[in-house]
């Protein structure tokens, strides 16, 4: 016999109550871990850069638009960009790679991206038995992530459908057959399907109007540069002095269209915009283990009541005040402490979701399993706070009154 | 003669009644017991035999005169020497027994070593041998009848080798066949252990078995005037 197994014994013959409360403290410990490590890694995921780009360009307008149209192939996109303008920037000598994206496109709502060979150069792997679009063949490659929901695979042919929002009566006419299947990357790219650049051009109902008038291109016809037009250009830059100096040019001097530089700072101001709902979420949170706290304080003040005799007893039998009031401590730390290990559980189910979620709608992969501060932090400060909130029933439990209380009630 | 182990002098208590007025309960000019002695006290309910074992044990504080105990004046002492003084020289059998019911009978019995500071689950084993309840060591209140959970109350009060056990009303709660059989229980087991016993209770059937009865009639001072 010690006091840790008498405070355990306790405790489970009140168990449903301890476990009700249990239950309380593991929601709101792993709420509060969820909130912070899928915020921390959500503005790492999303600001971390766009898989060795530095820089997008693309029609004037907003540079989050533009950012989240080709990195993170959400929103639509801002507009055109003539064709001229990506073998301007090709051309330049701070540029180290340029590569083209046009998009308007779906397959049962997974985006198409109509790009060129080169892109798959540098962080992309194709699964074994695939190879790359032949760049002027109906030929797609698809992410690991589309070829995982749609069932497609190397061999598999489909009809593109025009909008980036699936609709049946939407599907055009030609049909491209997929020749590989990307390795993952964890990435917006995984729910992808890349098709060659002039897949777009010549896709049925497209109009290019590169040249400011309206041209549709006929099948075995060269379509003349003047005529293209692209949605951006995800840009490798030399040096980040290029990019001052691209940024400089383009978005302050010119009036055509809007550079994205650098990528993760785009994301960060974004992130930044929506701290209030982090703050808020974070007070949500706050609340939640407070509410917890204060249904341990609760359940053990009730408990004292009943308990009267009890404590008189272990009284009675020489047991100090302040055994009692360690008694009750005990009880309240062991209730927090299981109720954050509990809560390591809860957490690990929010992130399994949240993942889930989040790859589904972007792309982008989270990790259950990611450390974090506070997935040490907050079962150690629940754990403390809960010990504390056991104060006032250790303090009720400390000033029973022996002699008044060793009767059984009447 | 044996060295007095308890010795209660001009003891005095009265509680405060809900109008406000002191009413006097106990008022004893000197009671004495001997190391390894039994002594019975007989009362009539409401005589304040349960106040007295309650002022022995340090759990209520007198108004006046001293209790020494064991060589030590109670009201000389701190609160947690009190207890400390309590956990080690006292055993206590309660009228309703006063068992945890969360715990089984083994360990109800190492309750009572505990706060003693002497923790022995072989010898808690031993006593509950001694009372003939090896057999349910591990059966928790509920699952005893109101005999067996009286001798868990007695091994507990044994267990943590006292010199004086009190007991109050301990047969209040039996038919009178298991009452004496308690009774005896009790003094024998004292008498094992070396313990004086301090019995009260109501019951003359039961007092009859001690050498030395006192009438709390004839002690307490209240009562005689």
């Amino acid at each position: 016999m010690s006091i840790f197994k008498l405070a355990w014994r306790s405790l489970t013959q009140h168990r449903v109550s301890s476990l009700v409360t249990i239950f309380s403290i593991a929601l709101a410990t792993g709420l509060v871990m969820a909130v912070f490590a899928i915020q921390a890694q959500s503005y790492a995921a999303f600001t971390g850069g766009a898989g060795g780009f530095d820089a997008v360009l693309g029609a004037r307008g907003s540079q989050l638009q533009l950012v989240l149209n080709t990195v993170f192939h959400l929103e639509t996109s801002p507009g055109n960009i003539p064709w001229s303008l990506y073998q301007a920037i090709s051309q330049d000598p701070r540029v180290a790679r340029a590569i083209p994206y046009a998009v308007g496109d779906n397959y049962r709502g997974f985006r198409i991206v109509g790009t060129s060979p080169e892109l798959f150069q540098e962080g992309f792997q194709l699964a074994p038995g695939g190879q790359l679009f032949e760049p002027t063949s109906r030929q797609a490659v698809i992410g690991s992530f589309v070829a995982q929901r749609t069932g497609l695979k190397p061999g598999s042919q489909f009809h593109p459908y025009h909008g980036v929002v699936f609709s049946e009566s939407a599907r055009h006419d030609e049909e491209y057959t997929v020749v590989g299947v990307l390795e993952p990357t964890s990435s917006p790219a995984d729910r992808v399907i890349w098709i060659p650049l002039e897949g777009i051009f010549r896709m049925s109902g497209h109009v290019l109007r590169g040249s400011g008038k309206d041209f549709q291109a006929r099948p075995d016809h060269e379509i003349p540069d003047q005529h293209k037009q692209i949605s951006a250009v995800m840009l490798e830059l030399k040096s980040s002095q290029a990019g001052f100096a691209l940024e400089q040019t383009i978005n302050k001097q010119g009036q055509v269209a809007t550079l994205a530089w650098p990528v993760g700072r785009v994301m960060a101001e974004l992130f930044d915009k929506l701290g209030w709902m982090n703050r808020v979420l974070a007070l949500v949170a706050y609340l939640v283990v407070a509410v917890a706290l204060a249904s341990i304080l609760a359940g053990l003040y009730n408990t004292i009541d009943q308990r009267r005799r009890e404590l008189a007893i272990l009284r009675a039998l020489g047991a100090p005040r302040r055994t009692l009031l360690g008694l009750i401590l005990l009880e309240s730390g062991l209730l927090a402490g299981l109720g954050s290990l509990a809560g390591l559980l809860v957490y690990t189910a929010i992130l399994a979701v949240a993942v889930a979620v989040v790859r589904s709608q972007t792309g982008v992969v989270l990790e259950v399993l990611a450390f974090h501060p506070v997935l040490v932090l907050a079962p150690l400060g629940v754990t403390a706070l809960g010990t504390l909130a056991g104060l006032l029933p250790a303090w009720k439990a400390y000033r029973t009154d022996v002699a008044s209380n060793l009767a059984p009630p009447v | 003669m044996n060295p007095q182990l308890l010795v209660l002098t001009n003891l005095k208590k009265s509680f405060l009644t809900p109008e406000n007025e002191l009413l006097p309960i106990l008022d004893i000019a000197h009671f004495q017991l001997a190391q390894g002695e039994q002594v019975a006290l007989q009362g009539a309910s409401g005589c304040g035999k349960t106040t007295l074992l309650h002022l022995i044990a340090g759990l209520t504080p007198a108004d006046s005169g001293q209790i020494e105990l064991a060589g030590q004046q109670l009201s000389s002492l701190s609160e947690a020497a009190r207890d400390r003084l309590r956990a080690t020289t006292l055993g206590y059998i309660f009228q309703t027994f006063n068992l945890l019911q969360g715990l089984s009978a083994l360990e109800n019995v190492e309750l009572g070593m505990l706060f003693g500071g002497k923790r022995d689950p072989g010898y808690a084993r031993q006593l509950l041998e001694a009372v003939e309840l090896g057999q349910r060591v591990h059966y928790r209140p509920a699952r005893l009848s109101v005999g067996q959970q009286q001798r868990v109350a007695v091994a507990r009060a044994l267990a943590n080798r006292p010199r004086l056990v009190l007991a109050d009303e301990p047969t209040a709660n039996l038919d009178r066949k298991h009452a004496l059989e308690a009774v005896e229980l009790i003094q024998s087991t004292c008498r094992q252990n070396g313990a004086a016993l301090l019995l009260v209770s109501h019951d003359a059937e039961v007092v009859g078995r001690f050498e030395r009865v006192e009438r709390l009639a004839d002690l307490n001072r209240v009562l005689v005037s």
